[in-house]
């Protein structure tokens, strides 16, 4: 075991010599070692160059974690079951709840209050008490079925072998009547093979198989009339503007006939017998523009002629250039000079023939449809009413009013082409449409739709007539069938109040439009009059006015606050009074 | 004083088809009442809103105008009801005969 060098220096100090401030003395140097440098060792090292040296400038940071306590959220609802008691008052403590009622049953408010509603109450319970005023009325009433039935029935259809459509029906003025019906193609002026035969035929409506008797004009007849006391002449209408007379009694063949250069140059679309004394007096229309009037004895040349110029441009004389084409006639005997032209630009012409001048003759005109006007029809029950049918509606006019239509139905389906007043009854009207269908019409049973409606054909309906006693109509179709048709009581004999509340509705409509009309007067003329003043003018009338307007407002406002005041100061004393009593 | 009013309010339950008599306060109290409390708090808390609703609606439509009663009819019963400035008086009455 090496011995070891002990490093310990002892030394001894004495107790008095503790604690003494150094005193520090300036001993010159003493070399107490010295180490030589050993070049052995020396060669073990060598010189560190470069010297790597790591430095890091950066800024002092530090890093810290903190947390917040959690805040802890709730979603809740409440229910607000009983509340508004005060805040001494507990809600499940029964004595406060009865003393709180208490208390407010004796305060004044509450006597009053209920003292002044009490009445008021007991009127309405005993109100209700009286009588249930929302119950249902007649809720065990049955709706009322329609007392009239309405029946329209095809009798009788009477056939053309040829199938050529239907260019006009008569019913012949006897007892026991016969139809005359003139077939020719209106639309086709070609002399086509089909419509080489221009036979008229005249059924008797008994005997649909054949016709009983034939009647051949010269040349496709387009209108055809029956003679009003002779029932054995007709009269026909034919393409070319000539007119045949026939007797079925002599000869098929007309018996006399006018001459081309006479008559129209155009083919007759009107014809009807008018008042003479004789009888023997008729006028026909064509779109040549102008009306002819006949006397058939003598048809070498007509009586009268009236060219239909209405629209005339200023310095030309009425003549056949200018006029309108005529499409149907109208004439009533109840106004013997008078009656109305349909023409093919859609007018409807009132003519008096007893004007002195062109202008008083064709008195005033409707512009009635966009196309030719087919049927004009004055009602039998009130004569200054008409209506007339074209292009695809049926309108009711009056007399007096100029600018529109009184009765204006719905448009049809198809192109009207027929119509015409029930004879007898005041308020009804039929009319056929293109699409082979039949309707009458009652205004005074319903206003909007026909009363009742017949499919009589598939083909297009050309022609309706009725015959004088209201209960059997003829109608024809483009295929050559005429159809018989039957309607039922109370389709042909009018109701009790029927004249008198159809007059009315007509009253009513033409007061209507003469309103519509002044008021449409009236907002022209006040348009135009205020074109016309100048604007300068009215600036110091408008302030003058604004003047005298602020002080009369002023003046009212015044005395409105005086006599209020009145009124509070004459108030006041009786409520002083009542507060009092308490 | 008070004893006219429950006279008052008696002989109007007295009347045919009355089913119930409630009087409500502005804070939707129900002060007194014929029917058991759970109705009139109900009744007192809707119908409170209700006419307060009716009064803004003819106050609104005219201001000179207030609302003076308010008839709530349905199939069963119809609610009459009668505003005050701090009270209504509402009478459930049985209608249907």
């Amino acid at each position: 075991m090496p011995s070891y060098i002990k490093s310990v220096y002892e030394y001894t100090k004495l107790r008095r010599n503790f604690g003494r401030q150094p005193l520090f003395q300036d001993v010159s140097a003493q070399m107490i070692d010295s180490i030589n440098p050993n070049i052995a060792y020396q060669k073990d090292y060598i010189l560190r160059n470069p010297v790597n040296r790591e430095v890091q400038a950066t800024l002092p940071q530090s890093q810290n974690e903190i947390n917040t306590k959690t805040l802890v959220i709730r979603e809740q609802g409440i229910n607000h079951t009983e509340g508004g008691w005060p805040r001494e008052v507990h809600l499940y403590n029964e004595e406060h709840l009865i003393r709180h009622r208490r208390r407010v049953m004796h305060e004044d408010n509450y006597i009053h209050a209920i003292k002044k509603l009490a009445p008021m109450m007991e009127h309405y319970v005993d109100q209700n008490n009286a009588i249930n005023i929302y119950e249902t009325y007649f809720d065990d009433m049955q709706s009322q079925v329609a007392v009239e039935k309405y029946n329209v029935r095809v009798a009788n259809v009477f056939r053309d072998s040829y199938k050529r459509p239907i260019s006009c029906l008569s019913w012949t003025n006897e007892k026991i009547p016969k139809l005359a019906v003139s077939y020719s193609d209106k639309t086709c002026t070609l002399n086509s093979e089909i419509y080489r035969n221009n036979d008229c035929y005249l059924w008797d409506i008994c005997k649909q198989t054949e016709p009983f008797s034939k009647l051949q004009p010269d040349g496709p007849c387009w209108q055809l009339a029956c003679s009003p006391i002779h029932p054995e002449l007709l009269i026909g209408g034919l393409a070319n503007g000539v007119v045949n007379v026939f007797d079925i009694r002599e000869s098929a063949n007309a018996i006399s006939r006018s001459t081309i250069y006479n008559s129209h140059r155009g083919p007759i679309t009107a014809l009807l017998f008018t008042h003479s004394r004789t009888n023997t007096e008729f006028f026909t229309g064509s779109p040549d523009g102008q009306c002819l009037w006949w006397d058939f004895r003598n048809l070498s040349k007509p009586l009268d002629h009236l060219p239909m110029s209405v629209k005339i441009p200023v310095g030309q004389e009425p003549n056949l250039s200018n006029a309108e084409g005529v499409s149907s006639l109208e004439f009533d005997h109840a106004l013997p000079t008078k009656f109305l032209c349909g023409t093919e630009s859609g007018l409807v012409i009132n003519v008096n023939r007893m004007g002195r001048s062109h202008s008083e003759i064709l008195t005033s005109y409707w512009n009635t449809h966009s196309g030719p006007v087919r049927a004009v029809h004055r009602s039998p029950c009130t004569i200054r009413m008409f209506l007339t049918c074209g292009d695809w509606t049926v309108r009711v006019w009056s007399e007096e009013v100029r600018t529109a239509p009184i009765i204006v139905t719905k448009p049809y389906n198809n192109q009207v082409t027929d119509a015409s007043w029930t004879p007898l009854r005041f308020s009804s009207y039929m009319a056929i449409c293109e699409g082979g269908n039949f309707y009458y019409w009652d205004f005074l049973r319903k206003y909007r739709e026909p009363v009742a409606t017949l499919k009589v054909s598939k083909y297009q309906l050309t022609r309706l007539t009725c015959h004088s006693e209201g209960k059997s109509v003829a109608i024809g179709d483009i295929n050559g069938s005429v159809f018989l048709v039957q309607l039922s009581e109370n389709m042909v004999i009018p109701g009790n109040h029927d004249k008198q509340l159809m007059s009315q509705t007509y009253e009513r409509e033409t007061r209507r439009e003469h309103i519509l009309d002044a008021r449409l007067k009236e907002i022209r003329l006040k348009i135009r009059a205020e074109e016309e003043t100048p604007t300068t003018m009215t600036m110091p009338d408008e302030s003058s006015n604004e003047e005298n307007l602020i002080q009369i407002t002023e003046q009212q406002y015044f005395k409105i606050v005086k006599d209020e005041l009145h009124q509070l100061v004459t108030k006041t004393t009786p409520s002083n009074e009542s507060i009092s009593q308490f | 004083m008070a004893t006219e009013v429950e006279e008052t309010i008696k002989r109007i339950q007295a009347h045919k088809g009355v089913m119930g008599v409630v009087i409500v306060n502005h804070e939707g109290i129900p002060i007194k009442s014929s029917l058991d409390n759970a109705t009139s708090v109900l009744y007192s808390g809707l119908i409170s809103q209700l006419t307060e609703k009716a009064r803004n609606v003819v106050r609104e439509m005219d201001s000179t105008n207030e609302l003076t009663f308010l008839r709530l009819r349905s199939r069963r019963h119809e609610i009459l009801i009668a505003p005050d400035r701090e009270f209504i008086l509402i009478v459930i009455q049985n209608t249907s005969d």
